[in-house]
């Protein structure tokens, strides 16, 4: 980033190669929609490229372009307002493939685990999309993202005080939303195999 | 959980780049001396068009210090808040921002009622409606010395996406009102603590209002004005 910022216009390249994976990971969990998540994604790079200049040497870059991101995803959002629907809970472009969305397990999972993993990340997101964006930003930052509570207050515009509480408050709505689901599946699972009893 | 990006979205973005044009190196620090010696030579033109109060030979030494160096330590942390980057690029954090936008006016706050220098030629008002009447012309002269630095402010972090504008903007909109503040106190001969409330520390609140508002706006400007599918991006 300090090449970048110094002039370096090849840089930007590496600064994309660094931030963007998790940045469009950030916005594709928040939008749902890959095409626009891309969008934003490329607007973040350029306002990081137009105010490089403004750059104070040494700090953190990815906070920056998540600010960025979630300004960008939230004035989107504003700009749709009028239009809105409720957001597709099942993206129709998520590559769903255990290959794309599994680079942090450990490897050698069966196809049991993997299946289930993935219904569990799925299941988990469209709990997160039910929560008001900024208690599912503070929980998606602080334990999908990895970031610290002082980072996570710098991106959102807010205390540290907050963010821990606003993380704390998605935790028990996850905690809700997710036994309702697992209850009902088991209820599901009890029924079916109630029905091949029966039959 | 992570996922990636298309894989063309790289080359997109260069492309973008490219026709995007980027501040220039270490634009942040040329704005902030430039606009320090802006506010710097503004308030020395003011302050040389107005001229000293007339008492101020006669003004005690400690009260008149005690003023000026707590003046000048608001001014100066107000635009130290206001314009700190911090370590995400965002500005200054919450905390920071709102022990500064509610601690600084209580030590201006303090500093009026309990600090009055006066001295025996020094005006003075009896009566809230004649001090009010009369601090108007402080309050005009105020807020029209605090309105350039406030710009001046205002430009520095131009283009950078801060967490909270508005917080931001009432800290620059507190410093351009201390400085004002501080040239008036030099100049106005009315003692009193209802006149250096309503005539001198007043103009605060619409410049804190007006900064926090300006700050607001530009932000939304700056992010209305998306590159992504307009004449910019390739993507047109």
């Amino acid at each position: 980033m300090a090449r970048f910022a110094a002039g370096e216009d090849a840089a930007l390249g590496d600064v994309y190669d660094l931030g963007a994976p998790a940045v469009f990971t950030f916005l594709m969990k928040l939008c749902r929609d890959r095409p626009l998540a891309e969008d934003l994604t490329q607007e973040t790079f350029l306002r990081i490229h137009r105010a490089r200049g403004l750059y104070r040497p040494g700090a953190a870059v990815l906070p920056w372009a998540y600010t960025i991101a979630r300004h960008l995803f939230l004035d989107n959002v504003r700009a749709r307002r009028p239009e809105s629907s409720t957001s597709n809970p099942w993206p129709h472009d998520v590559d769903a493939s255990p290959t794309a969305t599994r680079e942090w397990r450990a490897p050698g999972p069966s196809a049991e685990e993997m299946l289930a993993d993935a219904e569990l990340e799925h299941v988990l997101d469209d709990a997160l999309a039910r929560l008001p964006e900024a208690q599912s930003s503070a929980f998606r930052l602080l334990k999908g993202e990895g970031l610290s509570v002082a980072e996570v207050a710098a991106v959102m515009g807010t205390t540290q005080g907050a963010v821990k509480l606003r993380a704390h408050r998605a935790y028990q709505a996850l905690r809700g939303l997710l036994a309702g689901h697992f209850s009902d599946s088991a209820a599901m699972a009890a029924d079916i195999s109630q029905g091949s009893e029966g039959t | 959980m992570s996922e990636r990006p298309s894989a063309d979205l790289r080359a997109r973005l260069l492309a973008a780049a490219a026709l995007t044009p980027a501040t220039r190196p270490r634009t942040w620090a040329r704005r902030a001396l430039l606009s320090g010696l802006g506010t710097l030579a503004w308030w020395l033109a003011v302050m040389f068009a107005l001229g000293l109060r007339f008492d101020w030979q006669e003004l005690p030494t400690v009260a008149l210090a005690e003023t000026i160096f707590t003046l000048l330590a608001v001014g100066l942390l107000a635009i130290a808040a206001g314009l700190k980057r911090g370590r995400a690029m965002v500005g200054a954090t919450s905390e920071s921002l709102v022990l500064a936008t509610w601690g600084l006016p209580t030590i201006l706050l303090f500093l009026v009622v309990a600090v009055d220098p006066r001295g025996p030629a020094t005006l003075s008002f009896s009566g809230w409606p004649a001090t009010v009447w009369h601090a108007r012309v402080c309050d005009l002269f105020t807020f029209a010395i605090a309105l350039p630095l406030l710009g001046m402010g205002l430009l520095v972090p131009r283009g950078l996406t801060l967490s909270r504008p508005g917080w931001t903007g009432a800290c620059l909109g507190l410093a351009a009102a201390t400085w004002a503040h501080l040239l008036m106190r030099m100049h106005c001969p009315v003692g009193g603590i209802g006149h250096a409330l309503v005539g001198h520390l007043l103009p605060a609140l619409p410049l804190m209002g007006l900064g926090a508002w300006a700050l607001i706006a530009l932000n939304r400007r700056q992010n209305a004005a998306k590159t992504i599918g307009q004449k910019h991006s390739p993507l047109a």
